[in-house]
Formats: structure tokens, C-alpha cells, sequence
């Protein structure tokens, strides 16, 4: 009736410093040595050092995981949906031009259930079973109503209303 | 950078030709499989199904608080609507039941859902069989439900809420907020079937569960993909001096998943994903970090970031992983791990409120309602429990919820008197079959045709008799005698099918008929002897002369009538051919008035085993058990033995009847072992069976789930039926 979870045994993570892993370690360290190499054929020749020095830090608190993320993919999703947020008040902002030039989508922001749940809205019925959810005895009156004479069945829904008035989903999904 | 996991054009032409399956299934009481055998059993199920996963698959449960409101409506308006005072006061009283069965407790309502994503070509009706018989529990190809309605739009963090999250875009209609968590880390820990989903099922508020099933490796690769892992540990560790415990820990994890890999199970790239909802930021920081704390020794959460979010709400939606633009942090776990995660299944919940209420989950303390009226036939139930568990009591308790909120009335023919509590509760008359006092006349026109009607009437002398009129060659002429006087009584009506009790023919009247039948010597000595017999039984000073030779006084007809009846034998308890004679005339003349009339009716029998022990009964029984399915009559068997119904013919009223309900059985257990009609309880039932306390009672419903219950009455049952 019981299992040991395991590890994540597709995953390595050979020990490196301290907390952090060997991965990180190389990889902070092969970016760093890059940016050395590439400064030192650039007028910044002499900050090479403090360069190779400054990028390895910064690499590895990039690359730095909470929650399963790098710190890098956190602040560029953050970053992306801000923008995308922007753009979506102001249609014809800055940031919405800046959105069409990274070729994203500023309507990603809002959904509409009837989108996403465009198999699986309105009257779901079964007739072979019982299941239904209701949050507000309103809507499941609502529903009785329009079953009429059609016979048995029942409708599947998650409300999501919780003890407040149930609004006119029908008139909003239209 | 977080879009579709697309890689190639091929791959993506593969995915277009793959095919959403939804299904919905029905969760089961894990408490019905409570010992460590029967859990053990239930993960090997589980697992061996889940081994047999060769795309992706979704796991969702959906989950809400819920109350009786439309069920507390629902009755006020019948109370309203009925014109019977006696039902609108019991309406009243089943009102206040409810009222506080919900001031009581905290009711959820779950759905559980699966998703699958196959080639073109596979029914969704055949992969919900195979779910329901993998997981032994009711399984449609259904719909799934929205996880929301309206529009939501994406909100960034804020000083009420520090995450981003979900926000309803018409504020003013009051809709809640959504935070989608995603879990990007499974601790080395013990999970089980209660830990840790099962806690999450009993949190009080909205939420739904989503088991991501990304990925089934398959065998070689699975395997392969470990040997590297172990491979470079390896090499890791032999170059390494000191300690690297983190490392070890790790290819002891792989070995353990290549064994379990090479024992046949598969390995799975699994993602929870939780939505949670709330009325406001305050409360849903409140109920994220209670969820994030209470499964951080299981698994980590982390709250999706910018249009992850928003993303994440498809995982509620039959649309593929491949296209929903999140970052996967998916966790390889083996079939047998991942089994563990389906534990929502066994945390049955509050269902729909339709129907009549059976009682309430036994340590769950929801009630559970059911509607055996749904389909256009009648389901017909067996009762069975030793004496004092509760039977009657429950008996009464149906009839008269049926009655009261469903407005079903009942028959009851029961051997005990306890009908004088049901027929007073309800200030009906209450029929008591008596060999003082009541009269059934055998020629009642019981049948719609005169073949019918004379073997019916020949049948009721055989029992007066003690013989059967047939077999031997008297026998068969004293058969053939008895019919031709019964149609020579008969033919003297203009239309016989429209003869009242007060004009039938008398039984005195049989026998002078019959003493003057046979056109050749031998025969009438014969019609002569028979008349003689019977008149001797059943006329003059006769043992059961007042009981069959007058008119019928007691209406036995059902036709037109929606009041419920109530007969009880209990006063000719001694004589078993006047109890064979009342059973057969009353269920006779509910057979009759059935073929006439397609309204509900509960047709209740109690001590059954009185009417099985006469073959000429039994007969009519299973008969009468096929002629009630069809005229929507459900018929309720009650009686101490489950072997009672398993015997020979007896088993054919069994067979028709697909609705149990067991009380304790403790000592005709080796029945439930032993027949192939109970293959479906497991060890964990059989144990329950043994073992049920007074007023508890398992309810198998065939094709729909087992539920342990208890009978919880309302203050006004308990008060009317408490000293039966």
C-alpha cells in the first residue's frame, strides 16, 4: 500500500562547492572563461579579469534554482508577462510594438473558458450517471428548468461561485 | 524558450494525428479495500494497469464545497406542492433532517476524470472499460468539466498576493481568483493512498488536482536512460575522495528503479498541477501556503510564474502537455509509485442529491442518495441481514422516505405485525390477514386470460390439497375436471375478466359443479372424490372453509390507488397453507393491476423465504419479479440468509434483482466466499460483511459501486419506528 519515492534518477547532480552543483560550477565557469576570452579582443581588454571574475557570479546566481527554476528563466518570464501586460492596456504602446517585434502574443494574458474549454463547456451530460456539482442551488434550478421533459440526465459542472450570487453565465459565454 | 515541446515536423505530424479521450469515473470508498492486503492489491491493480500506458495520460480531480440546499429546496417544494397533508408534514420533518445532517458537517463534491491521447482509431468507450475494469470502478466516456467560467486575465504580483495568478475580468460578478501551483520536485519519502493526496481531498475549499502523465518511457529506453545515470555516478564517485552522500543516495535510487523496471513496471514523467480558488488575495495566499506547507513533505510546489500561469489552466482542459507553454519540471516515477498517486479515486465524496437517501458513508460521514428510479424498468433489491441488525427498521425508513419526498407508494407484506408502525406512521389501513377474519375467494379474477386464470385457481387448490393434480393419471384427470368446472363457472359471465370479488364464484359452488362433471363412470367417481375432498377442506365445518369459501373481503387492488398498503400475516403465522394462499392472492392481484399500470410502486416482501418454501409460490415470484421489473414495480426481498436466494430456482428472483443490501451476515458468510455472484467483493468486503454493526449495511449496486452505510434516521423515524 506504500512506495518509497526515489530521487530523480534521470538527473545528474555530481557533487561541486559547497551547495552547488558540479553542472553549475562548469557551466559558470565555461561562460566566464568566454566572456574573458571575447573581452580580451575588445577595447575592454584591461577589465578582462574583473569581467571573467564578475561573469562567473553572475552566472551562477543565474543559474541558481528556486522552485525547480533558474533564477534567468524566472526573470524572463516575469519580465515577458509584464511586458505582455503592458501591451495588453495599451494596444498601441511601446511595449505592444515590442510585442509584435518578439513576435509574442499580448492576448495570452486574458482567457476566456470557452477557449480553453471549448470541448468540454455548457450542458455536459451523461445519461447514465449522477455526477454533478453544484455551488448554488440557483444554478442547479436554472438547469432543471431547461432539462423540461427531455428525460434523465444530469449536468457535470464545476461552479466556480462559492456561496456568492451566481451570475448569468450563459449571457457572459455568448 | 517555454513553448510547445514540438522538436520536429515529424513529431509534431504524429502528435496532430493523436486523439483526446475524456472519461469520467466515478471514485470509490478506499475504505472498502481498508486492510494492507487489500491496499497492496488495489497499488498492484493500479500499477499493472498503469504499466500498460503507451502515451500520454491526465489524471484530474475536480473538488468544491457543497451543501443540501438544492436537496432542502427541493423538498420544500414538494411539501408545496403536495396536497396530502400527512406527506407535507413528513416533508417538514426530512427538511429538518437535512438541515441538520449540513449544520453538522462539511460537505465536498469530487469528480474524478481521466484523459488520454491515442492514434486515431481507438474508441473512447473501449479505453473507459478497460479503466473501469483496471480500476474497478464506474468509468463513461464523458465531457470533462471547466475548471472556470467567463474570463480570467492574468494579474502579476501584488501586495495582497505575491505570486501571480488568475483574476476574474468582470470583477463585478464576483467570481474567485485561481493560483496554479505545479510541482517541480518529489521527495525521497513514503507516500501511501492517504498520504499526501488524501489530505489534500479534505481541505474545505475549491481546488483541483491534475496528475500529468507526460511521458510512459518505454522498457529499453527507460532502462537504458538509468544505466547512464548509474554509469556516470559511478565514474563520478570512483574519481572522487570523501564524501558524496547526495551521489550514493541516487544510484541506490536507480538500481531500485532499474529492479522495479525489470519486475515489468514502466517508467512515467509525472507533473501535479493545482489550481486553487478563492474569493479574495487574502484568502487565496492563505489556502496556496496551507497547500505549498502541507505537501512539502511530499512533493515541492512552486506558484507558476507569469503566462505559466495562465498556461497551466489547460492542464484542466483535454489539450495535450506537448501544448501547453510551461515550464515541465516532470519527475520519473515507476508504475507502482504512480498508482499512489490516483488516491482521489478512493475518496468518495458527497454525489448527486437525486433520489432517496440510503443512509450515510460510514466513516465519512456524507449522506448518500440514489435514484433507482432512473431507469424506465424497476431495479429490484434483496434484503439480507440476521435478526436485530436493523432490516426492518431501514425497510420502514425507505418506504417512507420514497413515499414522503419521491411520492412513490408501496405495498408491504410482511409476517411480523411491524407494519401496524409504518401504516399508523402514515394513518393508513393497515390490512391484517387473518384466518378468523378474512376471506379470499380462489376464483378472484387474478389473470388477464382464462388459461392463465384457471391454472392460477388450480394452483391455490393444489395448496388446499397438499398434492399436486399432476403427474399421475388421476392426478391429471382430477386437473383436467377442476378446469373444466372452473370454466363452466366462468363461461357464465358475459366477460369474465370483469368479475368483482362480491359476484365471483364460490368455492361451494366449484365443488357442486365439479361433483356433477365426467361423462363416463370412472371420471365422474373421480370429479365426485375431488369435489368431496375439497368440499370437506374448504366448505361447511371445513379447516379452511372461512378462509376460502365466501366472497372476498378485503380489497387487494392496487389499481388507481396512489395511498401505499400494508398486509401482515402475522396472525395465520401457524397455518402455512392459508399464509401460501394470502401471499399468492395478494401478489396476484399486484400482478394483475401491474399489467395495467406503469406508475412506481414499491412492491416490499419481508421473511421471503415463506413464500419460497411453497414451489407453486416460488414460481410465481420469479415470475412476478419479471412482470414487476418491466411495469416500473420494484420489488424489495428481504429475508435473514443470503443463501435463501441462492438456492435453485430461488436464484432467478436474485438474478433479478441488481441492488444489495447487506446487513451483517456472520453466519451465512461461506455464500459470499463461495458463489460467483459475489466475485466482485474482495477480503476487506467480506470482513465488513462479518462484521457490520447494527444498522449498518453494505449497499452493492451491480454496475455502479459498493458504499458502506450506515442508517442514520431522521428524529421522527427513529420516534415511529425505533421499538421495531
Amino acid at each position: 500500500m506504500a512506495a518509497q519515492f526515489k530521487s530523480n534518477v534521470r538527473l545528474r547532480e555530481e557533487k561541486g562547492f559547497g551547495s552547488i552543483s558540479m553542472k553549475r560550477l562548469i557551466f559558470s565557469g565555461t561562460g566566464a572563461v568566454f566572456l574573458f576570452m571575447g573581452s580580451r579582443m575588445t577595447p575592454f581588454a584591461s577589465m578582462s579579469l574583473p569581467i571573467l571574475v564578475g561573469s562567473f557570479i553572475l552566472l551562477l546566481v543565474l543559474s541558481g534554482s528556486r522552485g525547480g527554476l533558474p533564477l534567468w528563466q524566472r526573470l524572463v518570464l516575469g519580465w515577458r508577462a509584464r511586458l505582455l501586460l503592458v501591451a495588453s492596456e495599451q494596444p498601441t504602446g511601446a511595449a505592444s510594438q515590442l510585442v509584435l517585434a518578439l513576435n509574442l502574443n499580448a492576448t495570452d494574458t486574458h482567457l476566456r473558458s470557452k477557449d480553453i474549454f471549448q470541448n468540454q463547456k455548457a450542458d455536459l451530460r451523461s445519461k447514465d450517471n449522477q455526477w454533478a456539482i453544484y455551488s448554488d442551488v440557483r444554478e442547479a434550478r436554472q438547469w432543471e428548468a431547461r432539462q423540461d421533459s427531455k428525460g434523465h440526465c444530469t449536468r457535470l459542472l464545476v461552479v466556480d461561485d462559492i456561496g456568492m450570487p451566481v451570475p448569468d453565465l450563459s449571457s457572459m459565454e455568448g | 524558450m517555454f513553448e510547445t515541446r514540438t522538436k520536429s515536423k515529424r513529431m509534431t505530424s504524429k502528435r496532430m494525428a493523436a486523439v483526446a479521450h475524456t472519461v469520467l469515473v466515478d471514485p470509490f470508498d478506499i475504505m472498502l479495500h481498508g486492510t494492507s492486503d487489500g491496499l497492496q492489491s488495489l497499488q498492484n491493480r493500479f500499477s499493472l494497469w498503469l504499466r500498460g500506458l503507451t502515451g500520454p495520460a491526465r489524471f484530474v480531480t475536480w473538488q468544491l464545497p457543497a451543501d443540501l440546499s438544492p436537496r432542502i429546496n427541493q423538498v420544500v417544494e414538494s411539501a408545496l406542492d403536495s396536497e396530502n397533508a400527512q406527506r407535507q408534514s413528513l416533508l417538514m420533518e426530512y427538511r429538518r433532517h437535512y438541515e441538520r445532517l449540513q449544520s453538522e458537517a462539511d460537505y465536498q463534491r469530487a469528480i474524478c476524470g481521466l484523459a488520454f491521447w491515442t492514434e486515431r482509431g481507438i474508441s473512447t468507450l473501449a479505453l473507459s472499460r478497460g479503466v473501469s475494469a483496471a480500476l474497478d470502478t464506474v468509468a463513461l466516456p464523458a465531457k470533462w468539466p471547466a475548471l472556470f467560467a467567463g474570463e480570467y486575465h492574468l494579474a502579476a504580483p501584488n501586495r495582497q498576493y505575491p505570486n501571480w495568478h488568475l483574476a476574474p475580468s468582470d470583477e463585478g460578478h464576483h467570481r474567485p481568483y485561481y493560483a496554479m501551483l505545479a510541482s517541480y520536485q518529489f521527495q525521497p519519502t513514503i507516500w501511501d493512498f492517504g498520504r499526501p493526496l488524501a489530505q489534500l481531498m479534505r481541505t474545505n475549499f475549491p481546488l483541483a488536482l491534475c496528475v500529468d502523465i507526460a511521458k510512459t518511457w518505454t522498457h529499453n529506453e527507460a532502462i537504458n536512460e538509468i544505466e547512464n545515470v548509474v554509469q556516470a555516478y559511478s565514474v563520478h564517485l570512483a574519481t572522487l575522495r570523501g564524501e558524496d552522500s547526495r551521489s550514493l543516495k541516487k544510484v541506490n535510487d536507480c538500481r531500485q528503479t532499474l529492479e522495479e523496471l525489470n519486475l515489468g513496471d514502466a517508467l512515467h514523467d509525472v507533473q501535479i498541477v493545482i489550481a486553487v480558488a478563492a474569493d479574495d488575495l487574502t484568502t487565496l495566499k492563505q489556502r496556496v501556503n496551507h497547500i505549498t506547507d502541507a505537501m512539502k513533505p511530499w512533493f515541492l510546489l512552486r506558484a507558476e510564474i507569469g503566462e505559466a500561469q495562465a498556461q497551466a489552466a489547460r492542464f484542466f482542459a483535454a489539450q495535450p502537455t506537448t501544448e501547453i507553454a510551461v515550464p515541465h519540471t516532470t519527475w520519473p516515477v515507476t508504475s507502482r509509485e504512480l498508482a499512489l498517486l490516483f488516491a482521489p479515486l478512493g475518496y468518495r465524496k458527497l454525489s448527486g442529491l437525486e433520489g432517496t437517501l440510503r443512509g450515510e458513508a460510514a466513516g465519512a460521514n456524507y449522506p448518500v442518495f440514489h435514484n433507482s428510479w432512473r431507469d424506465k424498468r424497476a431495479t429490484h433489491e434483496v434484503w439480507v441481514g440476521v435478526s436485530g441488525y436493523g432490516k426492518t427498521f431501514a425497510l420502514n425508513c425507505l418506504l417512507l422516505r420514497q413515499w414522503a419526498e419521491e411520492n412513490v407508494p408501496f405495498t408491504l407484506l410482511e409476517p411480523m405485525g411491524h407494519g401496524a408502525h409504518l401504516a399508523h406512521a402514515l394513518n393508513i389501513p393497515w390490512y391484517v390477514m387473518s384466518a378468523q377474519h378474512t376471506c379470499l375467494n380462489p376464483q378472484d379474477v387474478m389473470f388477464p386470460t382464462l388459461v392463465e386464470q384457471k391454472a392460477h385457481t388450480i394452483r391455490l387448490y393444489e395448496t388446499l390439497l397438499g398434492r399436486q393434480l399432476s403427474g399421475d393419471q388421476k392426478a391429471n384427470q382430477e386437473r383436467a375436471l377442476l378446469g373444466e368446472a372452473l370454466e363452466l363457472l366462468y363461461s357464465g359471465f358475459d366477460d369474465w375478466r370483469t368479475i368483482t370479488p362480491d359476484i365471483a364464484p364460490l368455492t361451494e359452488t366449484v365443488c357442486d359443479v365439479l361433483s356433477g362433471l365426467g361423462d363416463k363412470e370412472h371420471l365422474q367417481r373421480i370429479a365426485r372424490d375431488l369435489a368431496d375432498e375439497t368440499a370437506g377442506l374448504c366448505t361447511g365445518r371445513g379447516p379452511w372453509a372461512a378462509f376460502v369459501n365466501g366472497s372476498t373481503n378485503m380489497d387487494l387492488s392496487t389499481r388507481n390507488k396512489a395511498q401505499p398498503q400494508i398486509f401482515s400475516f402475522h396472525e395465520m403465522e401457524q397455518d402455512p397453507i392459508m399464509l401460501a394462499i394470502a401471499y399468492t392472492q395478494v401478489l396476484s392481484a399486484i400482478r394483475r393491476d401491474s399489467l395495467i399500470d406503469e406508475s412506481p410502486r414499491i412492491i416490499a416482501v419481508d421473511e421471503v423465504y415463506r413464500l419460497m418454501r411453497h414451489p407453486s409460490l416460488l414460481d410465481f415470484l420469479i415470475e412476478a419479479a419479471k412482470t414487476f421489473r418491466t411495469r416500473r414495480k420494484k420489488l424489495v426481498v428481504v429475508d435473514q440468509q443470503m443463501t435463501v436466494f441462492l438456492e435453485n430456482k430461488a436464484r432467478l428472483v436474485f438474478e433479478n434483482c441488481p441492488i444489495r443490501v447487506i446487513f451483517n451476515q456472520r453466519q451465512g458468510l461461506h455464500v459470499f466466499r463461495e458463489d460467483p455472484a459475489f466475485q466482485h467483493l474482495n477480503a476487506q468486503h467480506l470482513d465488513i460483511i462479518a462484521n457490520l454493526p447494527r444498522f449498518h449495511y453494505l449497499f452493492d449496486v451491480q454496475d455502479e459501486g459498493i458504499w458502506y452505510l450506515y442508517n442514520r434516521p431522521s428524529d421522527g423515524e427513529y420516534a415511529r419506528f425505533s421499538n421495531t
